[in-house]
C-alpha cells in the first residue's frame, strides 16, 4: 500500500491562446499534485495562470484557449482523454468548483434552494422532496441562519456573503472528491472573509476534504494550505511545503512577492 | 394608457372566449326582413346585406382574428427562440449559417410573401398562422441571440458547467428564462401586427374565407354598400384599430418596464 495517494496529478499542463497576435502560452509546462485529504494552494498575481489551471482541470477551457499538452489525472485516470458525457458525470459530482465573486454565480430568475436541488438531481438518483432535504441539511452545515428563508430567497435578496455561503453548500452537495476554490474570499469584505475561511476550515477538517484553493493572498494561503505552488507568467515558479516556502523562500520573485505583502502590512 | 390598454383587451379576450354567450344573435342567421338596418336596440351594431347582426359577427370574428394572432406569433416566438439560443449559444459557423438565414427572411417583402404562400397552399385559417409565423420569428431570434451572446459568459452559466450541466440544460434553464423579458415585449407587440396582417389578408379575400367571420372579411363584406350602410365597416374598423393600439400600448409600457433608460 502507497504512503500517500494523489487525488490529482497535474503533469506538464501547457494552455496556449491561438490569436490573432500569434500565440500566447498561458500556463507553460506546469506540475504538480495533490495529496488526498490535504489542502493544496496556488498563488500568484492576477493573469499569472491561476484561474486558467483551475478551470483546465474540468476542460471547461473556451475558444481560442487550448490545452496543447500535458496530462490531468484525477484518481489515476487522465480528465484530457475523456469525452463530454464521461466529464459531465465528474463536474459537479467528483470535482466541483467554487467562484469568485458570489453576485453572479446564480442565476438571476431562480431560488438558491431551487439551484442547488437541481445540483444534487443531476448527479444523484433521488426524488426531488430528498434532494431538498439534502440541500436543507447542507445549508445549516454552512451555518447558514434562517435556512428555510435562504432556500426560497432569490440571489439578489441575499448578501456577499451569504451567497457564497450557498455557493459553498451546492459545491459540498453532491460529497465531491476534490474541490477547487478559485478565490473564494477575494469578492467579500475583511470581516466576511474570515468568517468564510472560519466555515471552509471547519468543513475541510470535519469531511477530510481535499482541496485546490487559489488566491494572491499569502496570508490566507499560509493559513489554509498546507503545500504551495508560486505561478508567475503561466509557470510555477516554486512549489513546497507552505510553511517553509514562507520562511525560506528560494526564487527571486517569491522573495519579492513576499516582500510585497510585508511593504504591505508595514 | 397601458391601464386602459390592458383592460381593453381583457375585455375583447373575455368576448372572444365567452362569443356564444356574448352575442346577441346567431352570427350566421340571415334574416331578409331586417336588411342592413342601422343601429338599433334589437342590433346594436346594425346588420349587413344578408341581415346578419354585426355585433354577433364582431364577437365571433374576434375569436377568429385573435386566435390567429396569438397561435402565429406564438410560432413566431417559439421558433425565434429557438434559433436565436442556437445562434448564439453554439456561435462560430452555425450562428453564421443561421444569421444569414435570418437576413435572407428579412429581404423578402412579409406580404408579397404571404401572398405567393396562401395562393400556392390555398387560404385557410391554418394555413394563415402558419405563414403569418413563419414571417414573423426573425426579430425575435436576433433579440435572443443578443442576449444569449452576453448571458453564456456570465459566471451562472460557468457555474452550471461545472456542476456537470448539459447544453440543453443551460438553455433552457439558464438562458431562455434570462433572455425572455425583450421577447414579451415584441411578442406583445407582433400580436398587434399579426391581427392587421391577418385583416389585411382576409380583407383582400385570401385570408379567412366567409361564411366564418373575422374582422377583415366582415370589413370587406361591407365595402360595396359603405355609401349606404357605414356601421358595416365603422364598427369593425374601430375594433381592429383599438385592439392593434391596445396591443401596441402594452408593448411599449412593457418595454418601459423591461428597459427603463428607453423612456422618455
Amino acid at each position: 500500500m502507497k504512503l500517500h495517494v494523489n487525488i490529482l496529478e497535474v503533469k506538464n499542463l501547457k494552455i496556449y491562446f491561438h490569436t490573432s497576435d500569434g500565440i500566447v502560452k498561458a500556463v507553460e509546462d506546469i506540475s504538480f499534485e495533490i495529496e488526498k485529504g490535504k489542502v493544496f494552494g496556488i498563488v500568484g498575481e492576477s493573469g499569472s495562470g491561476k484561474t486558467l489551471t483551475a478551470v483546465s482541470i474540468l476542460k471547461l477551457i473556451s475558444w481560442p484557449g487550448k490545452i496543447m499538452g500535458g496530462k490531468i489525472l484525477f484518481n489515476e485516470t487522465d480528465l484530457l482523454t475523456m469525452d463530454e458525457k464521461a466529464l459531465n458525470n465528474i463536474r459537479g459530482s467528483k470535482i466541483s468548483l467554487v467562484f469568485q465573486e458570489p453576485a453572479s454565480s446564480f442565476n438571476p430568475v431562480f431560488t438558491i434552494g431551487e439551484q442547488i436541488v437541481e445540483t444534487v438531481l443531476t448527479h444523484q438518483g433521488v426524488s426531488r422532496s430528498k434532494a431538498k432535504e439534502i440541500t436543507f441539511e447542507y445549508l445549516k452545515r454552512c451555518r447558514i441562519e434562517e435556512v428555510k428563508k435562504t432556500f426560497y430567497d432569490y440571489p439578489h435578496q441575499l448578501s456577499g456573503g451569504t451567497k457564497q455561503r450557498a455557493m459553498i453548500a451546492m459545491a459540498l452537495v453532491n460529497s465531491p472528491e476534490l474541490i477547487i476554490l478559485d478565490e473564494p474570499t477575494t469578492a467579500l469584505d475583511a470581516t466576511i472573509q474570515v468568517q468564510i475561511l472560519d466555515l471552509l476550515d471547519e468543513i475541510i477538517h470535519k469531511e477530510n476534504l481535499s482541496i485546490l484553493f487559489i488566491s494572491h493572498n499569502f496570508g490566507i494561503i499560509a493559513r489554509m494550505c498546507g503545500r504551495v505552488a508560486v505561478m508567475h507568467k503561466g509557470k510555477i515558479v516554486e512549489c513546497r511545503d507552505t510553511k517553509s516556502l514562507l520562511i525560506n523562500p528560494k526564487e527571486q520573485y517569491t522573495i519579492s512577492l513576499l516582500e510585497s505583502v510585508k511593504a504591505l502590512s508595514w | 394608457m397601458a391601464v386602459a390598454a390592458s383592460l381593453f383587451i381583457l375585455l375583447i379576450l373575455i368576448a372572444a372566449i365567452l362569443a356564444p354567450v356574448a352575442a346577441t344573435c346567431d352570427p350566421s342567421a340571415t334574416d331578409s326582413r331586417s336588411v342592413l338596418t342601422p343601429p338599433s336596440k334589437e342590433h346594436i351594431l346594425g346588420t349587413d346585406r344578408l341581415g346578419r347582426d354585426i355585433f354577433s359577427r364582431t364577437v365571433y370574428g374576434a375569436r377568429i382574428s385573435l386566435f390567429i394572432g396569438f397561435i402565429a406569433i406564438g410560432m413566431a416566438v417559439l421558433i425565434g427562440i429557438f434559433i436565436g439560443a442556437m445562434a448564439g449559444y453554439y456561435g462560430g459557423s452555425i450562428d453564421t449559417i443561421l444569421m444569414r438565414f435570418v437576413d435572407t427572411m428579412l429581404c423578402f417583402p412579409t406580404i408579397f410573401l404571404i401572398l405567393a404562400v396562401i395562393s400556392l397552399l390555398g387560404p385557410s385559417i391554418f394555413n394563415i398562422m402558419i405563414v403569418i409565423g413563419a414571417t414573423n420569428w426573425m426579430g425575435i431570434a436576433r433579440l435572443v441571440r443578443a442576449q444569449v451572446l452576453t448571458l453564456k459568459e456570465r459566471d451562472f452559466v460557468a457555474a452550471s458547467k461545472v456542476m456537470g450541466a448539459k447544453d440543453s440544460w443551460i438553455i433552457l434553464r439558464h438562458l431562455i428564462p434570462n433572455a425572455i423579458g425583450p421577447v414579451l415585449v415584441s411578442a406583445t407587440l407582433g400580436i398587434g401586427g399579426a391581427i392587421l396582417v391577418e385583416s389585411a389578408l382576409s380583407f383582400l379575400g385570401i385570408g379567412v374565407q366567409p361564411p366564418t367571420p373575422s374582422w377583415g372579411n366582415i370589413l370587406m363584406d361591407g365595402r360595396s354598400t359603405l355609401g349606404v350602410a357605414w356601421w358595416l365597416t365603422v364598427f369593425p374598423g374601430l375594433f381592429i384599430l383599438f385592439t392593434v393600439l391596445s396591443y401596441n400600448i402594452l408593448g411599449e409600457a412593457l418595454r418601459d418596464i423591461a428597459e427603463p433608460r428607453l423612456k422618455r
